[in-house]
């Protein structure tokens, strides 16, 4: 298995720059994903760092060597496509076989590691069919296992569980998940669903060909880089409020439309807007609370409530809320709503960035 | 608003088959229609001298003979006296063997080097994005244009009346089509399946030849067949091109033109003839060209 | 609960056969005006089957569908006054979003005032006022969203029905546009039947889900009624997320009492018994409880189970755990922090246990307490 780095990579298409500067290290047997809406950019990295294009600037390392230089067929990657791309005209065993014959080992040798990794993703029953006649989900298993049948030392999946259904989708990511870590093989997943991506070891957040923030994704849910990881991780989606800074002795004073919240500290920046962000479940319903709103849709799932409000000056969020409150809220309910100030994130108007605090 | 409705997708059972039956009637009626000149061929082929203008024109001959096939093999033992003013000397076999020689030959060189020039065109733009339409030239103008100054060339190089320069000719000719529909065909096989096959190792012939060609096997095949007919039908070329040795099936049926007329009758025969190898080559491939067909779904 | 008035839509005993497959198998359903009613199942189990022939795209084998009450089984689709939303949207590509809007509109040859008028209308309440110039394939899937239903609502259909219009977006995207769409369908009180394989979907926009299965429908209910409540194995496996943990379990009496006994564990169900017993419970029971429900700590009392894998959705985490040999879900508040190889134990809280039928597959009790 190697580790692979990415440095410096750009790459434009007729004029229009794909990716701008993208650098990542992956350690040897990670789990890597890489996580960003669709135009972000991630086909195009995989795609060099497979060998099918090539980058206008930068490097791609494995073990510390550069393959730049090195065609694709000898790369020793293997990429799972997001359309699967199987070979039709191929039973289950010649496309898992397909890569093993061509390097010409024995035909005992290729039947023993087909029907090995054909176990391993239990799909024996699909050996002796023609993918046409696969599910959704099998077609993948077969693919997956066309890649590990020859031990790659790179392993990319780029938007492996688009079209699956949600259950399905759930179950073969954990399956990924126990499979990398057994056989221990560096792997690196591109997709837009932040939820696949949060199985990963490591993340690197990615829009329009610029990487945002590269942490584990824990990590990148609780301390997101910019605005754009803020929002696009977590489900539902950050709230975000533009609001007007305003300097105090006691630290500052965050002024919107329809509320008004001080905190204790300042954020370090000398522009007078801000972007207010607090998720939705940290929202805490209080009586005499800042944030007064009204209930706009109620959507139950399971346990909890998705609460739509809108503010006194149509901007609209999300609270999530427990279903155990003795209220369960209805369309034109008005509440009294507050954001605690341990849960709220500043970021630059203009940037974007994370603000770091300056305690007063 | 009435012949709409007749379009529409969800109608009572019985409205349903009563059109089911009408569209099959109506594909039988057009299917007639097309096969009738290829029957009468037939039942001409069998009649003799005396029942080849006769109008009303019956189907089924009145006196059915052999006469017609014999005489095209044994020219010099004709019967009947509008069958002794036949000026052919020669039996057919010779204009057969050329044929069965030149065209299949022709067609494989067309349809090998077509595929593999739609290939790279196809997968790697040779030649740009008009070459494509460079190669369509060669169908631009009338056949008959470019007969004199390949004639002068022949003429030349000492190719007239040679099978290689017959071969030469039918390949070049037909290569447009060739490229143009084995084109289609590739470009129809995503890309991504040849850059799975890339990644696993191959280079790019190997790719070539075990991933993309069983995949369009299918198309390769109409190709084959389309091509073959074009070949075995073509009579400008043959006639300018050949004189004694290497005549083909269509220039010899031009033979049976004397001065009294058409003899329909031998030539009704040997159309009946030049046309087995066409049915036979259709039937062999129609195996392929239904299979090869059903792995171009990929399934989304 | 049957409806006070009479529905806007029912489906009779529908009956679909394609060659000898049954796509969907005597479904009968009724829809009240107003609702959205939400057909909830796995790829394959005909729910898409089932909303062509209420559109008109296809024929049932047997049935009929009625449009209050009015017979529609064989009446071609544009003659139902029915509008339907494709899985991709089916715009038209490279005509302005005002074009699209008044296809349909100028198919009817209506004036061009009145045209402009209804246009107009509907794109201010759609946000497309500043789009209507704008090809309709340079829009953003949310704009794409609006105008494949503002082009529906223009022909005033009874009822509009969707096929999966939000399949391929992006979770982030995809919550928005999930509220838009409840929030539309509230306001303007037009009767919606939306097809998904997501039961998430399906929980937080639906009035009512139909769950089906190999084309027969399991359970008819509301969200609520469906998660606490659901009436099959099948229905209680697939709804949840991660889905419900089930455990084939036996039934003893003994010292008087009744119990559920699974492994070295018992469950005491006196308080249960009748209704158990009154279900054959020696052919065998199945024990459901879902994740979210489990009591998972790091002190005893509970089972000892080993966690075997985090899966981090942000605000909880979905663990793996290794309990005597079987794997089971739980779900977590993220701040716990739990990892890997971590061991917990868990238990079973006696009013989330649902216990079921092994052979008929149906519910028996929901909670043991």
């Amino acid at each position: 298995m190697a580790s692979v780095e990415v440095k410096n990579v750009s790459k434009s298409f007729k004029g229009k720059p794909t990716l701008k500067n993208v650098s990542f290290y992956v350690s040897s047997g990670e789990l890597f994903c890489l996580l960003g809406p669709p135009g972000a950019g991630k086909t195009t990295l995989f795609r060099i760092i497979s060998g099918l294009e090539k980058a206008d600037i930068g490097e791609v390392f494995f073990d510390g060597r550069p393959v730049t230089s090195v065609p694709p067929q000898q790369r020793d990657v293997a990429m799972i496509f997001e359309d699967v791309a199987l070979y039709p005209h191929l039973t289950g065993f010649e496309n898992i076989a397909y890569p093993l014959k061509l390097r010409r080992l024995s035909r005992a040798e290729i039947k023993k590691r087909v029907y090995e990794t054909a176990s391993l993703l239990h799909i024996e029953h699909l050996l002796n069919r023609r993918p046409h006649t696969f599910s959704g989900g099998e077609r993948r298993r077969v693919a997956i296992a066309r890649a590990l049948v020859r031990n790659p030392r790179v392993l990319l999946l780029d938007q492996p569980f688009t079209d699956l259904d949600a259950k399905i989708r759930h179950e073969m990511s954990a399956e990924l998940k126990r499979l990398q870590i057994s056989v221990g093989q560096t792997m690196l997943l591109a997709t837009h669903d932040f939820e696949e991506g949060m199985i990963a070891d490591r993340m690197a957040v990615i829009n329009d060909g610029e990487i945002h923030q590269i942490a584990a994704p824990k990590e990148v849910y609780n301390f997101p880089a910019t605005r754009f990881t803020a929002s696009f991780v977590g489900s539902p989606a950050m709230n975000l409020f533009s609001c007007q800074l305003i300097s105090t002795t006691t630290g500052c004073e965050l002024r919107h439309p329809a509320f008004v919240l001080s905190l204790p500290w300042h954020p370090i920046t000398s522009s007078q807007q801000v972007w207010l962000g607090i998720r939705p479940e940290k929202i805490v319903l209080e009586k005499g609370g800042k944030v007064k709103a009204r209930v706009e849709v109620v959507q139950i799932l399971g346990a909890e409530q998705i609460v739509d409000l809108v503010l006194a000056n149509g901007d609209r969020f999300k609270w999530v809320a427990p279903l155990s409150l003795s209220e369960k809220f209805r369309r034109g309910d008005e509440l009294e709503l507050n954001f605690p100030g341990s849960a709220i994130f500043l970021f630059d108007y203009e940037t974007g960035h994370n603000l770091a605090r300056k305690e007063v | 608003m009435k012949r709409k409705d007749i379009a529409m997708m969800a109608r009572s059972p019985v409205i349903s088959a009563a059109l089911r039956i009408l569209h099959r009637l109506t594909v039988l009626l057009v299917v007639g229609i097309f096969l009738i000149p290829a029957v009468w061929l037939l039942s001409i082929s069998f009649k003799p001298p005396t029942e080849w203008q006769v109008f009303p024109p019956n189907l089924i001959p009145r006196s059915p003979t052999l006469d017609n096939y014999i005489v095209l093999f044994k020219p010099e033992a004709p019967k009947g006296t509008a069958a002794a003013m036949l000026r052919v000397t020669e039996p057919v076999t010779k204009s057969f063997l050329n044929s069965i020689i030149v065209v299949p030959a022709a067609t494989a060189i067309s349809v090998t080097v077509g595929f593999l020039a739609a290939y790279a065109v196809a997968r790697f733009r040779i030649g740009g994005a008009f070459m494509p339409f460079f190669v369509l030239t060669t169908r631009m103008f009338p056949p008959v244009a470019f007969a004199v100054p390949l004639l002068v060339y022949y003429r030349w190089l000492r190719l007239i009346d040679t099978p290689i320069g017959l071969i030469l000719i039918y390949a070049g000719f037909t290569l447009a089509f060739s490229l143009w529909m084995t084109k289609g065909f590739i470009e129809g096989v995503p890309r991504h399946i040849e850059e799975a096959a890339i990644l696993d190792g191959a280079s790019p012939w190997r790719v070539l030849f075990t991933i993309t060609l069983p995949i369009v096997k299918g198309g390769l095949a109409a190709t084959m067949l389309f091509v073959f007919i074009l070949n075995w039908t073509e009579f400008l070329y043959a006639l300018i091109f050949t004189s004694t040795k290497m005549i083909t099936v269509p220039v010899q049926l031009s033979h049976y033109v004397g001065a009294v007329g058409r003899f329909y009758g031998p030539q009704a025969a040997l159309g009946v003839i030049a046309s087995v190898p066409v049915v036979i080559l259709g039937y062999v491939i129609q195996r392929y060209l239904v299979t090869g067909f059903s792995f171009g779904l990929i399934r989304r | 609960m049957a409806p006070m008035t009479t529905p806007i839509l029912r489906l009779q005993n529908v009956k679909k056969v394609f060659n000898s497959f049954v796509a969907v198998d005597n479904v009968s359903l009724e829809v009240t005006e107003g609702e959205f009613v939400c057909l909830l199942g796995p790829s394959g189990c005909g729910k898409t089957t089932t909303l062509r022939m209420i559109a008109g795209l296809e024929t049932p084998t047997e049935g009929e569908i009625f449009l209050r009450e009015k017979r529609i089984t064989y009446l071609p689709p544009q003659q139902r006054g029915i509008g339907f939303v494709f899985q991709n949207y089916a715009l038209f590509w490279h005509m302005t979003v005002y074009d699209n809007l008044a296809f349909g509109l100028r198919l009817r040859r209506l004036p061009v005032a009145e045209i402009n008028k209804r246009v107009c209308e509907i794109a201010e309440r759609f946000e497309l006022m500043d789009l209507l110039k704008v090809r309709a394939v340079s829009l953003d899937l949310s704009a794409m969203q609006r105008v494949a239903i503002a082009r529906t609502l223009l022909t005033d259909p009874h009822l509009l029905l969707l096929d999966e219009p939000l399949n391929n977006i992006r979770p982030g995207l995809r919550e928005m546009m999930r509220a838009d769409l409840k929030r539309m369908q509230q306001e303007l009180r037009k009767t919606m039947i939306y097809v998904t394989h997501d039961q998430e979907e399906a929980l937080t926009l639906g009035d009512r889900i139909v769950v089906m299965n190999m084309g027969r429908i399991e359970q008819v209910a509301s969200p609520q009624e469906i998660y606490d409540l659901p009436a099959t194995l099948f229905v209680a496996g697939f709804i949840g997320r991660p889905p419900m943990n089930l455990f084939d379990v036996k039934y003893a009496v003994e010292g008087g009492h009744s119990w559920l006994v699974w492994r070295q564990y018992r469950w005491c169900v006196d308080k249960v018994r009748d209704r158990i017993e009154a279900a054959y419970p020696e052919n065998g029971l199945v024990l459901g409880v879902r994740p979210e429900e489990i009591k998972i700590s790091y002190k005893a009392p509970g089972i000892h189970a080993k966690v075997v894998l985090v899966q981090p959705l942000g605000r909880k985490d979905v663990l793996m755990l290794e309990l005597e040999g079987e794997t089971v879900h739980g779900v977590v508040p993220a701040e716990l922090c739990i990892n890997v190889g971590d061991m917990v134990f868990v238990e079973f809280p006696p009013e989330g246990m649902h216990v079921f039928s092994a052979t008929t597959k149906e519910a028996i009790v929901h909670g043991i307490s």
